[in-house]
């Protein structure tokens, strides 16, 4: 991103800061979508994070931040229309430890059954996994970015990673593990 | 290969599978939302003069007049009077008139003692006796401030609170509600800070509630390192300095508007005994009318 247009954008210059929103639009909409799994969902996220990142640019310190700074607005955008919609529900802690579980391919039931069990997360375990594993970001960058403790993102993977993982091994193993997450 | 790597493998993969490309309408609907949407600015407290040099103070003086012009006030009829020349002295001047205590307008720019009235684009009337030594600025249409070497002094109309100074605002913030109490009760419980509960007492012939906050105990994210207490109407926001300072804050209810006096003294820092009398002396002056 260009440093200059974020000086000007944060300046008031909507002309610039279209060109930026042109920029990164798409960037943001492919987070919003992974951590909402839903288009109608993601695209207000995206177009309230643009208009609220216009609002509060000329409180931006360091234009070089803008991506990340641009990034949590989203993040908190999509926990606003997550809130909204009222469709997710909040995930029960699951046991971290499943000794013996298979090897989990990328076979296409394994495929549903991360999308399932992706959505039964909560929205802040979501950014963190999306963050981390999507945008390649380190756990300290996904703190920073999401303005919390680097333990509380840790912990947020954690459970995240626990939660897949469970769901991944109920199919594997159905007998054993039928149930635990209906 | 351990689980947890062919799971993350797996879950990457799949988080891979999805749309990588924005729809235009929603980029072009926010644009155009864009185009009808003002920027808000937090207004640093220009305080602490000794620290500043005069470069510094003439940028404040110009970051002023931006605010000015973001929020579309014109505020040079009520601020200058008839006489706009550089000269500091006010349109009175107390020692020149039989009148004890003569009320001239609030001026941008270091103030003769005497006793001063807000300027007539602020909202709400505020009387108030000053030494030598302190200045006023208008920020905005809703915001007076005071300042000396070692204090400062606002008057704020404020529309809403933070109820997370670090959050952003807009987002999963709900707004608080319309009174003083609630207005108090939110500030009093803002994350970040050391309050007590509000006390009612009375400051400027009428009501208040008192909140005494101390703070910011940590900076918020390294783009964003300042706490916000309030926004007002026009999109101005008191953003907090990093280093922890005692804020205390009389909140009065006028008709349905929200008076701020917004007290920063270096408490935890120092201040001397003499900045401080001098600020409870000024505080006492305050007679505030709607």
């Amino acid at each position: 991103v260009d440093r200059d247009l974020v000086e000007r954008a944060r300046k008031g210059d909507r002309e610039a800061f279209a060109v930026l929103v042109h920029q990164v639009s798409d960037g943001l909409y492919a987070v919003a979508w992974r951590i909402l799994r839903d288009s109608g969902l993601a695209e207000d996220a995206l177009q309230n994070a643009l208009v609220l990142a216009w609002r509060r640019l000329p409180k931006l310190r360091d234009p070089e931040r803008f991506e990340a700074w641009i990034h949590r607005i989203l993040v908190h955008a999509c926990y606003d229309e997550s809130q909204r919609a009222r469709s997710w529900r909040a995930v029960t802690v699951l046991p971290i430890e499943m000794p013996g579980a298979p090897d989990f391919s990328s076979s296409i039931a394994d495929r549903d059954e991360l999308e399932r069990a992706f959505r039964h997360l909560t929205i802040e375990q979501r950014a963190v996994f999306v963050l981390h594993h999507y945008l390649g970001l380190p756990l300290v960058e996904v703190a920073e970015l999401l303005g919390i403790p680097a333990g509380t993102a840790r912990s947020r993977l954690h459970y995240a990673t626990a939660g897949l993982r469970t769901a991944l091994t109920a199919v594997a193993e159905p007998l054993t593990r039928e149930g635990r997450l209906a | 290969m351990t689980d947890d790597r062919s799971l993350e493998r797996a879950a990457r993969s799949w988080l891979e599978e999805g749309p990588t490309r924005a729809p235009d309408r929603t980029v072009e609907h926010a644009l155009t939302r864009i185009q009808t949407t003002s920027q808000e600015r937090d207004l640093r407290i220009p305080w602490r003069y000794q620290h500043m040099n005069n470069s510094l103070r003439l940028a404040l003086g110009a970051a002023a007049v931006v605010v000015a012009v973001v929020v579309g006030v014109t505020l040079l009829p009520g601020l200058t009077g008839p006489d706009t020349g550089a000269s500091p002295s006010p349109i009175s001047n107390p020692t020149a008139t039989p009148e004890p205590s003569p009320i001239v307008l609030f001026r941008e720019g270091p103030l003769a003692a005497g006793t001063y009235i807000t300027s007539a684009i602020f909202p709400v009337a505020v009387e108030v006796t000053v030494p030598d030594g302190w200045g006023a600025l208008q920020l905005a249409s809703t915001v007076t401030v005071l300042e000396a070497e070692e204090a400062y002094l606002g008057f704020w109309i404020v529309q809403d609170a933070r109820r997370d100074p670090c959050g952003l605002g807009g987002v999963g913030d709900a707004p608080v509600g319309p009174t003083a109490a609630d207005l108090a009760a939110a500030l009093a419980d803002a994350p970040g800070f050391d309050a007590p509960d509000p006390v009612q007492v009375t400051v400027g012939g009428l009501d208040a509630q008192y909140v005494e906050l101390v703070g910011p105990l940590a900076a918020c994210t390294e783009s964003e390192p300042e706490p916000e207490l309030w926004l007002t109407a026009d999109g101005s926001c008191r953003c907090m300095e990093s280093h922890v300072e005692r804020n205390r804050l009389w909140i009065i209810d006028l008709d349905g508007t929200r008076l701020v006096v917004d007290v920063l003294d270096g408490g935890v820092t120092g201040t001397s005994e003499a900045a401080l009398a001098e600020l409870q002396d000024i505080i006492e002056s305050l007679q505030i009318s709607s």
